[in-house]
């Protein structure tokens, strides 16, 4: 049981600061509640997988070894694994973005705060654009800087877009873009979103490297149906071979070079 | 089995990401990978509808396999 008590520790110190855990075990959910939940207040999030469906893309099949943590940064990529460490999840939570304002701002901004708080940024920055020339200052002033929050929110996204698209993760990206134009609207990173979503639209290499995702997926829950049992896993092969084979160059067919390494002959 | 598990633990929060030999086991080496998906159906923590992983973008996710014994 102590290898779940460092989790909470963690979750309390971090959560606030942007850190999310995922606790996944292969045992019923009932035990789970029960020993976790009841027993020790875990309030992460827990993923009970008997099938072990989702360990099967983070460990030889055939191999255990537990416990056994991955970080992953904010744009959703791997960075280290093996024990979590604080100082490496304090360094990276340097570079997420904060929503909290710190401080309550004038009560004529009620409307826009909400919309803060709802996450609808543009809402907010078009509502606060209503108080920034009010005679009082304190008004003014408060309705610039929940302006700034909105601003430095989309620049936030606007990094990880950026990022998204230097990683060929362009399924991410167009979640990213959608999202943006959504809780963005009205603002300049909306139209900056609609015009990198044409860019994207209109470029070969990337309608290629969506299709080689579309494969890997596949072929990624071909290998996590085989259970680990090598018998079962020459559909899945198969198909990391045909990644390799029709998408070269892709980052889906670098990945299915790596997955075809992993799996037992 | 928990002692030593513990002092690996113990080891990595001192000195940073455990070495690899010590903890990787057949773990795969996934640094600079987009996180493989997390397909579970059942959830605890996470709301009525089960885990939103979409939720998860730009936040620092930490993902532990683990076992209640």
């Amino acid at each position: 049981m102590n290898q779940v008590g460092h989790l909470e520790e963690l979750n309390k110190k971090y959560y606030d600061k942007g850190l999310r855990i995922i606790a996944v075990s292969n045992e019923s959910i009932g035990l789970l509640q029960a020993q976790v939940v009841e027993a020790r207040g875990g309030k992460y999030w827990i993923a009970s997988d008997p099938e072990r469906a989702t360990v099967a893309g983070y460990i030889t099949p055939g191999r255990r070894g537990i416990p056994h943590a991955y970080l992953i940064d904010a744009t959703g990529t791997v960075v280290s694994e093996g024990v979590p460490d604080s100082g490496r999840i304090e360094q990276l939570l340097e570079g997420v973005f904060d929503p909290a304002l710190g401080r309550d701002l004038h009560k004529s901004l009620k409307a826009a705060v909400k919309s803060y708080e709802k996450g609808d940024y543009g809402k907010a920055h078009a509502a606060a654009a209503r108080y920034l020339e009010n005679e009082d200052r304190v008004i003014s002033s408060d309705a610039t800087f929940l302006q700034e929050r909105c601003v430095a929110c989309a620049n936030f996204n606007k990094g990880l877009v950026e990022g998204g698209i230097k990683q060929k993760d362009f399924t991410t990206v167009y979640a990213d873009l959608k999202m943006i134009s959504k809780k963005f609207a009205g603002m300049e990173i909306a139209q900056w979103a609609a015009a990198k979503k044409k860019e994207l639209d209109g470029s070969a290499e990337v309608a290629t490297e969506m299709k080689a995702w579309k494969a890997l997926k596949k072929a990624r829950s071909k290998e996590a149906g085989a259970k680990g049992k090598a018998k079962k896993l020459g559909p899945a092969r198969k198909a990391y071979k045909s990644i390799v084979k029709k998408y070269p160059g892709t980052r889906a067919a670098k990945m299915a070079e790596q997955a075809l390494k992993s799996l037992p002959q | 089995m928990r002692n030593t598990t513990l002092s690996i633990a113990l080891a990595g929060l001192l000195l940073g990401f455990a070495a690899p030999s010590a903890t990787a086991g057949g773990w795969k080496k996934l640094d600079g990978q987009k996180m493989p998906p997390i397909s579970a159906k059942a959830w605890l923590n996470a709301g009525k509808k089960g885990a939103d992983l979409s939720s998860l973008r730009g936040k620092v996710v930490l993902l532990e396999f683990f076992a209640t014994w």
